[in-house]
């Protein structure tokens, strides 16, 4: 897919950012489906659920987060997974319960271009989390994504979380990153 | 479903390696052509839902369930229509308590659907978060949140709630953290646990 990808865009140093070259805008279909795609990795994640969280990526799908990158489904579910065991490690008696590190994210706003093969896709969706028995949102930011078809079912070839609260992990103000792809990421170190 | 996922867990790293990689949900998956008019629809009936909700229409509530449809909420179970008017019913602003009527709403999102093969029924699992000004500043807040797991089926063209059963992790009782991913059960007749019932033995709220 991404072989399809640099080829479509052309522009090979650009070609993870930018939209591609010929994009049009998803079908009905293909925005449901990659809106449930969303849910899966939102459940997946809420959830700590390693395995269903890497299986929305693809085989040699890359996940950039605040705390690095992780290449591959193996790797992918690692993050989880050490997550899970990290939270399960912190919790202490009585605290294993209720709290834990239980958060619910929740995602909107997505923006979506598709290749005019249909066969990958750009994604630009907003996401926030909320935490706590006291529950308030503890983080925001959005995710940029690339999507690639296999088999007729969408995964993320790469997702590249941003997060206003985490040092380098946020935007620029007045860029709109749907018409500013250009200025992307200026914040993020690859 | 659920063996077959337990399966599938049980070959975990083989199966996050290998190429074909885990089944997302149901298999096969259930996206057959017409599903995007189908989830649609079913979004629209989530934001009716949520409009109900918050601007305390019960009537309008109660429509979007079928005639026997089970609502299960923080405070117990209602079976049928009938039933479930009458408990939304009771949904009331707080206290005049401020410098205007407070209000409360709420956002449903990241919804993992799935419709059956003939399109007549389908299921699905969705969080919601509930924002309200519910104190005397006014000032916004985060009241609860939690996921549904809700069965549809399609009626003379239209989608309802057959079933809806609410998770709220600010009550012990209707919480679902610890328990699994709930999009591994789907189309499983019960229900995620709640927290209180695989830990019976706490008294908190």
């Amino acid at each position: 897919m991404r072989m399809l990808t640099l080829a479509a865009v052309s522009v090979a140093l650009a070609a993870s950012l930018a939209a591609p070259a010929v994009a049009r805008k998803p079908t009905a279909q293909e925005k449901a489906d990659i809106e449930t795609l969303a849910g899966h990795y939102i459940f997946a994640i809420d959830w700590r659920d390693p395995e269903a969280y890497a299986a929305t990526f693809a085989p040699d799908g890359v996940l950039n987060y605040g705390g690095g990158q992780a290449v591959g489904r193996e790797e992918i579910a690692t993050v989880i997974r050490s997550l899970r065991e990290r939270e399960l490690a912190n919790a202490e008696d009585g605290e294993e319960t209720r709290g834990g590190g239980y958060n619910q994210h929740f995602v909107s706003n997505m923006v979506i271009d598709v290749a005019e093969d249909g066969n990958s896709a750009t994604e630009l969706a907003y996401w926030f989390a909320i935490s706590g028995e006291d529950p308030a949102i503890s983080s925001f930011g959005h995710y940029k994504d690339e999507l690639v078809k296999i088999d007729g079912e969408w995964f993320y070839a790469s997702r590249r979380t941003y997060n206003e609260q985490a040092e380098g992990r946020g935007t620029f103000h007045f860029f709109n990153p749907v018409t500013n792809p250009e200025r992307y990421g200026a914040h993020v170190e690859d | 479903m659920r063996a077959l996922f337990i399966a599938a867990a049980g070959a975990a790293a083989g199966a996050v390696a290998g190429a074909a990689g885990v089944s997302l949900a149901s298999d096969p998956p259930m996206y057959r052509a017409g599903y995007a008019e189908d989830r649609a629809q079913i979004e629209d009936l989530l934001g009716r839902y949520a409009l109900a909700v918050d601007f305390n229409d019960a009537e309008g509530y109660g429509a979007l369930f079928t005639e026997d449809g089970v609502l299960v909420h923080g405070n117990g179970r209602e079976d049928g229509r009938d039933a479930i008017v009458e408990f939304a019913s009771g949904f009331v602003p707080d206290p005049e308590d401020g410098v205007r009527p407070s209000r409360y709403q709420h956002n449903i999102t990241n919804l993992v659907l799935e419709v059956a093969p003939d399109g007549l029924s389908a299921e699905g699992v969705a969080e919601w978060v509930q924002a309200d000004n519910a104190n005397p500043e006014r000032r916004t807040e985060i009241g609860y949140f939690g996921h549904s797991e809700d069965k549809y089926v399609k009626i003379d063209g239209r989608w309802y709630f057959a079933s809806r059963e609410i998770f709220n992790e600010g009550l012990a009782r209707r919480a679902a953290s610890g328990q699994d991913n709930p999009v591994r059960h789907m189309w499983e007749d019960a229900p995620t646990p709640t927290w209180l019932e695989a830990n019976p033995d706490y008294t908190g709220n």
